[in-house]
This record gives C-alpha cells, structure tokens and sequence, in this order.
C-alpha cells in the first residue's frame, strides 16, 4: 500500500499550545513546561483512512510544521508555508488576543497558498475554560468570513481531547480533495 | 569545477527528479535519516516535501532562489542543531542546496523568547487575576515582581532558591541586591526587552542571566509595577 505524504502547518501566536497539540497527537505525551518553539521543527505522522471501496484504507503521512509562534516582535515566517495541503490555526481559550489574531493568521496562510487549501481552528487548552459559549459569536463570525475552515475544534493537548479527531478530519478532507 | 563556489559549505546538489547527484562530507549530520547519493532528498529532508513546485520554478529560472531558516532537527544524542537551507540552481539541471548551521544564533535566541514570552503570559495571567500571589509562588521560573522604582514586592521559589535569599530577606528590597546597579538606569528603556546581567547570590556567587521585563498592566505601563523573569544563561539548547 502506498503512502500519500502531505504537508500541513500549525501556526498561531506564541504558547497557545501548537507544540503540545503535535506532541499530544504523534508522540502521545503531554508536558505542562512550555518551552517556546524557534524556527520549525517538522514531526511524521502516518494514518490508515477509510476509503468508501471495501477493505480497502488510504496511508497518509502527516509532515507537520511546527512553526514559530507569532509575537509582537516576530511575525511568521511566510516561506514555512508555502507548499502546505492544510492548516491548523491555534488559539488559547484563555487569551482572548489569541482568538481575536487568528483571522490575521488565516489570511497569511491563504494569501501563501492561494489554491485550495483546508484550515481547522484548535481552540485549544479547553481544559481551562469552563465554558464555550463567550466565543461562539467569534466562531461563527470567522466560519462565516472563510469558506476554507472546514471544522473546528475544543481542544486540549492535556487531556488530548479532539485532538486525533482534528487531525484525522485534516487528513480525510485533505485526501478528498485530491 | 563549478561555478559556484562551495567548498568551505556542506551541499547536496540534486537534478530535477529531486534525486541525490552529489553530497559533501558532513551535510548527513543535518539529515532525518542517512542518505546516498542516488536517492530523493526528501527522504533524509521531509522539509523538501510540498516544496516541488518551488524547486522546479528555480530549475526553470522563474524563481532565482529560496531559503528556509532555522530548521529545528533532533540527533540521536538528544540534542537538537538548526540549520538554513538555501537553494540554487548551479547549472542547468543541477540544484545545489547549501547547509547553513545557525545552532549557536538559536540557542541563544531560543533562551530569550523563552524568558520574554514566558513574562508576556505571566503577566497577563497576573492582570486578568487578582490572586496573583498564588500564581507566582506556583511558578517554577526564575520570577520577581517589583514597583515602577525597583523595591521587589513578589519573588518566586525558583528565585528565592537560586538567589539564596530568605523571603523575608528579599521582599521589599530594591532589585539592586541582585542586578548590578548601574543596569537599573536603563530601567525604562528594558521594558519589553531582554536584559543581560550578572546577578549576585546573597553568597556573593555571580549568575549570567537574561531578565525579560514587562509592565503588568499595559495600559498604565508609567504606574504599573513590573514583572521580570530570568533565565540563567546558558548558550546550549536541552
């Protein structure tokens, strides 16, 4: 059976949990220490995907970019980008600027890869919030303005809660598209 | 010999099916996973993948060069290196990926987004929390907290242990028992900056470290007290 290899990124501002989001999903761990990301560091990941055919499952390599996260000082670096099937663009329920930036990173990730391109939205660290509804007008207003996020997600790279759910709705989409 | 001048670089040349033509000596130390002369070089760079089409606008001449900087790679000593990429097409049908080794700039890079980011959410956890005794003394980075004139008001445990100083011994102090004074007239100028000092333990041991500092309150920067968080310096990645 053959493996298909697709790129995907993660992108967001800085701590927001994009490693630990990666770390959760490839590695099965998870680490309360934040250690700030420099650069990329580039993680593999493969799934078996069902197909619609009978016994019949689709290998997909994940290559996931784990990219700088943006600060008032540094933006992201739009050469890490280019050539990605994907996105997931994180936010941290427990910062508010986190969620309010996250347009900003939609349209950098757009205007790098203008084809058809997908992006979930991790609303991450849901462990910490008690509820979701404060950003639900956020949510809806951003699915509205952009037609390639095809989900998103309460996420917690602690708990690990819809974080394979994410990534497998990322790789299906991806794979349909092709 | 080739035009262009490579030899004091570790390379890879490649041809336009993206297969291996040449490596210099060392450049299998920046590799995912060995590599020979022959293979495609996206098996040792996973980086190189989703770049095809970027790769083929510089063999066709519609795009003169590309770079990637600051590729994070773990070795097998559970160290990490960090490397550029930059791509050139030498001659027709020969790319020539050049290996840039900027582990040391990242390092050191590394240490101070980690002390300036680590400061930017604690102090927004601090001003969005009134309890915020609770969430220092829960801190296991070097923290202090200070009025706009420098008398420290909180301290961390990781602080407190690494500086030997009793709470009591520190609290209410000026920052001047651990930085050296003279630093403290650029006082306003380090806000939102990384601030490179040699502190002194109350034992009179000196500490490189780098303080990143941050007003707590943001929109009151001139009356806000100020949280600094520190790492002690030094310029190896874990």
């Amino acid at each position: 059976m053959s493996i298909i290899s697709q790129k995907i990124c993660t992108i967001g501002d800085f701590g927001v949990g994009k490693t630990s989001l990666i770390r959760r999903f490839v590695e099965r761990e998870f680490s309360d220490e934040y250690l700030s990301t420099v650069g990329v560091k580039i993680s593999r990941k493969t799934m078996d995907l069902a197909t619609d055919k009978p016994d019949n499952s689709i290998k997909v390599q994940f290559l996931i970019w784990d990219i700088e996260g943006k600060t008032k000082f540094k933006g992201i670096a739009p050469s890490y980008l280019q050539g990605a099937k994907g996105a997931i663009i994180v936010a941290d329920l427990t910062r508010k600027e986190t969620i309010l930036n996250l347009q900003e990173h939609i349209d950098l990730f757009a205007s790098i890869n203008p084809k058809k391109t997908k992006i979930i939205l991790a609303f991450n660290k849901f462990d910490l919030v008690d509820q979701e509804k404060p950003i639900n007008i956020i949510k809806d207003e951003l699915i509205s303005k952009n037609n390639r996020i095809i989900s998103t997600y309460y996420t917690s790279a602690k708990t690990g809660e819809n974080v394979d759910n994410m990534f497998y709705t990322l790789a299906e989409n991806i794979i349909a598209e092709k | 010999m080739n035009s262009l001048d490579i030899s004091s670089q570790e390379y890879l040349a490649i041809d336009r099916s993206l297969l291996i033509l040449e490596k210099s000596l060392m450049v299998s130390k920046f590799a995912d996973r060995p590599i020979e002369v022959g293979e495609d070089v996206r098996c040792g760079f996973p980086e190189l993948i989703g770049l095809e089409a970027i790769l083929q606008e510089i063999f066709s001449k519609q795009k003169l060069s590309f770079k990637l900087k600051d590729i994070c790679r773990y070795c097998e000593s559970n160290k990490s290196i960090y490397f550029n990429l930059n791509f050139i097409l030498e001659m027709k049908d020969r790319l020539i990926i050049l290996f840039e080794d900027v582990t040391a700039k990242n390092f050191k890079y590394q240490q101070k987004m980690q002390a300036a980011n680590e400061c930017k959410l604690i102090a927004d956890r601090i001003s969005e929390n009134n309890n915020f005794q609770e969430i220092v003394k829960s801190q296991k980075t070097v923290l202090l907290i200070t009025d706009r004139f420098g008398i420290i008001n909180n301290i961390s445990p990781a602080a407190l242990n690494l500086f030997k100083y009793s709470r009591n011994e520190s609290i209410d102090r000026h920052i001047s028992i651990l930085f050296d004074r003279n630093k403290l007239i650029f006082f306003n100028l380090v806000i939102h900056q990384n601030l490179e000092v040699i502190c002194q333990t109350k034992t009179k041991e000196n500490i490189y470290m780098n303080f990143s500092c941050l007003p707590i309150d943001s929109q009151q920067e001139e009356d806000s007290d100020l949280i600094f968080v520190g790492q002690k310096i030094i310029w190896r990645i874990k």
